[in-house]
């Protein structure tokens, strides 16, 4: 079993115009616990949390708990994140520097938060930040149906 | 840098957007002048004109400076999505691009298409006007797209 990612992350805004995300029901990857707002990436087909390796993957935010262990292709709420859309998450460290869309794959760390040093495997480009650059603004740019 | 000569707008979105496209504000390069639809990049986290090898086209400025930006100066900007169709000037009779031959299309330093150049560029032609020197283009690629 895998623990939810300690860190959740929001629909914010949507740069391409004034839409809110459709939620989808997915099936699960076995043994993938979620929170309500893990980012989560279809990878084979099934929902999994989002954290490093499977950020180009991504396809939406977790919108229900999965608290007990799922079987493998059990349903789970999911917002799908469409291009345009803008989330808002927690860094390991600042991302001032990348506001202003510097980078198209930076990955998250497996506590679900963005990783301002790791551009490999990811899909998320920081639109801006606040709080001393821990918490970002970003878009997906690579992820399961974008890019 | 004085702002290029050409400039481009917003027609439609082939793509069923029917919203318009956002303007934000986002930071100046050094030296940024821009003309109201100035084509713009961002390259660094910051705006700069389109002129060669575009492929981090970003939007076009809803404002025109009235001096050479400082870094960071802000910049109103219109957000360009996938699908959305700009209408702007070719060098040269671009007709034969109609119909999205080609995607990868790019400016000139003057900020007009280069019929000439389509590789290393982001720009898809859907069809022209004026003997093909008014083009209406997608673009492909850019810094948040594609």
């Amino acid at each position: 079993m895998t623990a939810a990612p300690t860190y959740t992350w929001e629909f914010n805004s949507d740069l391409f115009g004034n839409r809110v995300p459709v939620i989808g029901t997915f099936g699960l990857t076995a043994a993938s616990l979620l929170k309500k707002g893990t980012l989560v990436s279809m990878v084979s087909g099934l929902i999994v949390a989002t954290t490093d390796g499977t950020g180009q993957y991504i396809f939406g935010i977790a919108a229900q708990d999965i608290e007990t262990s799922p079987t493998e292709a059990d349903p789970v709420k999911v917002e799908i994140i469409a291009p345009g859309m803008v989330i808002k998450g927690t860094a390991v460290s600042t991302a001032a520097a990348y506001s202003g869309f510097t980078a198209k794959t930076f990955d998250l760390d497996v506590d679900g938060r963005f990783d301002p040093t790791d551009t490999t495997g990811g899909g998320l480009s920081v639109l801006r930040t606040e709080d001393s650059g821990l918490t970002v603004y970003c878009l997906v740019t690579v992820g399961a149906i974008i890019g | 840098m004085a702002a290029p000569t050409y400039t481009w707008s917003y027609v439609e979105n082939i793509f069923g957007m029917t919203d318009v496209p956002k303007v934000v504000t986002m930071e100046a390069s050094t030296s940024l002048e821009t003309k109201i639809g100035t084509a713009l990049i961002i390259t660094s986290g910051q705006l700069d004109e389109a002129t060669a090898t575009v492929v981090k086209l970003f939007g076009l400025a809803m404002e025109a400076t009235t001096a050479a930006a400082t870094a960071a100066d802000p910049i109103k900007v219109m957000v360009l999505r996938p699908g959305d169709v700009i209408k702007g000037t070719a060098d040269a009779d671009a007709s034969t691009l109609s119909g999205f031959n080609g995607i990868l299309g790019d400016f000139n330093s003057n900020g007009s298409l280069d019929v000439a150049d389509t590789t290393d560029g982001c720009l898809g032609v859907l069809r022209t006007e004026d003997s093909g020197l008014t083009v209406y283009c997608v673009p492909s690629v850019g810094a948040i797209i594609g």
